[in-house]
């Protein structure tokens, strides 16, 4: 489950953030985690915009920020995530 | 006191030497061979120079080790890449996000930093690589 928020700037681009909580409790002791997330793809109407690769470096709860130009209201946000161990999901998001 | 003699000065001048050649590459970090190979592979070769159009954003002292906040905003033109490197990472490449013409060259994300280290980020724009840094500290922060 990933959980967003979109919002328009008053230059009209818009920011999109993305959070992926886990359900795991980090003690901060693990030396390196065995699951993180791996690939992050995202499309504007079925055309990719942003392809993202990620290492063990990343956050256990990974967050991103992205900003969007030459979008209009109602435009649909398709956003594809996998990790390392092959879990994956898509999230759509209405552009406000 | 007495000047030293010629003699003297060439073998203390040799022993410099032959002790920079012996002690330099044990003084130098296996992290620093891995992140140099990162950085070989992410720019094929080529060193990314230094720029401050390369906008890296992040605290000086994290509060969590567990989620570093890292903000990348480039006043460069034509940004296609934006990578994120800790140097003292076993995988320094922790992100790398490929952007088309209609995302701004503007990235906010979470790093896992376990110990005191510098955070590199790396920027393709036109073609070129440039890169900033920072340094960070999370020994005093919360785990």
């Amino acid at each position: 489950m990933i959980e967003y928020r979109s919002k328009r700037r008053s230059d009209d681009s818009v920011e999109v953030r993305l959070f992926f909580p886990t359900n795991e409790t980090w003690t901060g002791k693990e030396t390196w985690p065995k699951r993180h997330l791996d690939h992050l793809s995202v499309h504007l109407h079925g055309v990719l915009i942003l392809e993202a690769g990620f290492g063990p470096g990343i956050a256990p709860e990974p967050f991103f920020a992205l900003r969007i130009d030459d979008t209009r209201p109602g435009d649909r946000l398709e956003i594809h995530w996998r990790t390392n161990q092959g879990q994956s999901g898509v999230l759509e998001i209405i552009l406000p | 006191m007495s000047p030293i003699s010629p003699p003297r000065r060439r073998f203390l001048r040799l022993l410099a030497w032959c002790s920079g050649w012996t002690l330099l590459p044990r003084l130098a970090r296996p992290d620093d061979d891995r992140l140099r190979q990162s950085l070989e592979e992410l720019t094929g070769g080529v060193e990314p120079a230094f720029h401050p159009g390369v906008g890296l954003r992040m605290p000086s002292r994290a509060v969590s080790r567990l989620a570093v906040p890292v903000r990348v905003n480039c006043r460069l033109r034509h940004v296609d890449m934006i990578a994120l490197l800790v140097r003292d990472h076993p995988d320094p490449l922790a992100a790398r996000f490929n952007l088309s013409p209609r995302t701004r060259p503007y990235i906010r994300t979470h790093l896992r930093i376990l110990k005191d280290s510098e955070v590199i980020a790396v920027v393709r724009a036109d073609g070129r690589y440039f890169r900033q840094s920072a340094k960070i500290s999370v020994s005093e922060g919360c785990s």
